[in-house]
């Protein structure tokens, strides 16, 4: 077996039994980085390095004989809005082309603590915001499954750095899709975990009250190896918490109920091979024995709507520290601190990035606050509801991750309303904070992928990974 | 209430937002931004009354820890500031210079 095809677990006892050792592993997935980057552009920045010599000290615990941590070895891909102490973080905008993190994210010290290897900064758009990846103004990321279409947004790098062996796993924020979206476009796994599972604490916020940090692996199996890392109450992130682990009894499928909401599957909301494949997911769950429930989640058409408003307001607020003071100096200099701000903000800043900070500003100013924000913030109080309801009946609920396969570069960028249009599945789980996966319907052989999610109750994140290794074994 | 954008407001919002918006990419923001806000206006026909907004991603209250003196962030915090110097933090002047003639 070839080194890019080990799963995290195959990979430790490898490198234990020194089957492989950690340098050599890491030289393998440097060689395919170096050799792909600069056509697939999943990476900002390759810490070669970096890499090189954490591999060394795991071959020196190895030699030692002593534990190398839950993913020792392993290397990843880092998300370039998530802060390593020395590098630069860009967040895929121009305005931290320089930016050089002072500390690192509570992941990053969780990850170096397991024995992660970092092999880059992860391709995005600019601060998160987009659903392609095209918004970056270090370049566009390339699907690897096919270089003509975006690879999804905004973690469209970590998922395509998965995908093309780039690494053997990715950690990525996900805010309205971001994680699940890439994921389905790039045929890996990825998890929104429930809102409080896994500190923010290091991660550029785009909007508080709906980013997550979470996982990209090739397996279900090796996402929650990552998860189990990340999670956990933290004390510089104050809406972290620690919460019981349960999780669903599988060892009889009739036992469980699936629920699918009937809002996501009306005529024409889907296009004919993703239906198709989810049609397929359904049937494999429904031959298991699982119970397949129709539910209906009656606010789902108002959560984009309810999404993008609450989002840009929060952007708008989260992003007014770039001033060109803080972060970076730019600007006219000379000029009084006014000149400063404009001219940084206004040079420093891509097109989207600006018209969600100013759509923010017009959703929070007198006169508008009610008929916008606060009327958003009551129709996710519903959205939030309806999930609720629906999990009284069943125990996840199975949906698309995207209305359609990967599109084409340049398909959606004119009219940024048909961009937003790609996360109509995916925004509804961060409105009401609760966990979900995408994983890949399998057997679609060269064809473009298609993820389906499972969505579970609020701290189930666990429902999930049990639910989806099932999958993979099925 | 009229909820549609003009140049005008436009620019007010990019003043209070600090962002300097260069010569002719105001009209594609206006025409953006008013496909965004007409989107938006489905959310009327939503029944809200009595609906308590959802105001953050937690129902927790409060999450209070000890204030303890921490110098984890200080000096590293000074040296990655964009211009520094002895240990402190340089920023461009706020106040404008006058004749003070008292």
């Amino acid at each position: 077996m070839e080194i890019k095809d080990l799963t995290i677990s195959e990979l430790k006892r490898g490198l234990i039994q020194k089957e492989f050792s950690a340098k050599e592993v890491t030289e393998s997935y440097l060689a395919s980085a170096e050799k792909k980057n600069p056509e697939i552009n999943a990476y900002i920045n390759i810490l070669k390095e970096d890499a090189l010599d954490r591999a060394s000290e795991i071959d020196g615990k190895i030699s030692e004989g002593e534990d190398i941590g839950p993913l020792g070895g392993v290397p990843m891909a880092i998300k370039d809005n998530i802060l390593i102490k020395g590098e630069i973080c860009t967040a895929g905008s121009k305005i931290l082309k320089n930016y050089e993190a002072a500390y690192d994210a509570t992941v990053i010290s969780k990850l170096k603590n397991a024995g992660a290897v970092f092999m880059g900064k992860a391709n995005l758009d600019e601060f998160a915001m987009g659903s392609s990846t095209e918004n970056s103004a270090y370049g566009p990321t390339k699907n690897p499954r096919d270089i003509e279409r975006v690879p999804g947004g905004s973690s469209g790098g970590s998922a395509a750095a998965v995908a093309a062996d780039m690494a053997l796993g990715a950690i990525g924020s996900d805010t309205g899709g971001s994680i699940r979206l890439p994921a389905s476009f790039c045929g890996v796994c990825g998890m929104k975990p429930t809102y409080g599972r896994v500190s923010r604490f290091g991660a550029i916020a785009m909007a508080s009250s709906l980013d997550q940090i979470g996982p990209f692996a090739k397996t279900v199996e090796d996402a929650q190896a990552i998860y189990d890392v990340l999670k956990g109450k933290d004390r510089y992130d104050a809406t972290s918490r620690d919460m019981a682990e349960s999780q669903l009894p599988l060892g009889d499928m009739s036992s469980i109920t699936i629920g699918l909401p009937e809002e996501y599957f009306v005529s024409g909301s889907l296009d004919e091979e993703t239906g198709k494949a989810i049609e397929d997911t359904i049937n494999e769950f429904r031959s298991s024995g699982a119970k397949i429930k129709k539910i209906s989640l009656p606010h789902s058409k108002y959560a984009l709507s309810a999404y993008y408003i609450i989002m840009f307001a929060e952007v708008s607020t989260n992003l007014a520290k770039f001033d060109g003071i803080r972060y970076s100096r730019g600007g006219s200099e000379g000029g009084d601190l006014l000149d400063i701000y404009l001219s940084t903000r206004g040079e420093g800043f891509g097109e989207e990035v600006k018209r969600r900070i100013l759509m923010g500003t017009f959703v929070l100013s007198a006169g508008y606050y009610d008929a916008y924000y606060a009327k958003a913030q009551k129709v996710r109080q519903l959205i939030r509801k309806d999930f609720i309801d629906a999990f009284n009946d069943v125990d996840v609920i199975l949906a698309p991750t995207s209305p359609t396969v990967p599109f084409k570069f340049g398909e959606k960028t004119d009219d940024p309303m048909t961009m937003y249009l790609s996360d109509i599945f995916t925004v509804p789980v961060n409105l009401a904070g609760i966990p979900a996966i995408s994983i890949p319907v399998r057997g679609r052989g060269d064809k473009l992928p298609v993820g389906f999610q499972l969505m579970g109750k609020h701290w189930r994140d666990n429902d999930l990974f049990e639910l989806g290794k099932y999958y993979e074994r099925m | 209430m009229d909820k549609s954008l003009d140049k005008g407001k436009l620019e007010h919002l990019a003043e209070l937002a600090r962002i300097g918006l260069s010569e002719g990419s105001e009209e594609k923001l206006l025409r953006d931004t008013e496909g965004i806000l007409s989107y938006f206006d489905e959310l009327n026909q939503v029944d809200t009354d009595g609906i308590e907004p959802m105001t953050g991603g937690t129902d927790m209250k409060n999450a209070a820890r000890d204030d303890e003196r921490s110098d984890d962030l200080l000096r590293d915090g000074v040296e990655e500031f964009p211009v520094s110097r002895d240990g402190l933090l340089e920023v461009p002047k706020i106040m404008k210079e006058t004749t003070n003639d008292l």
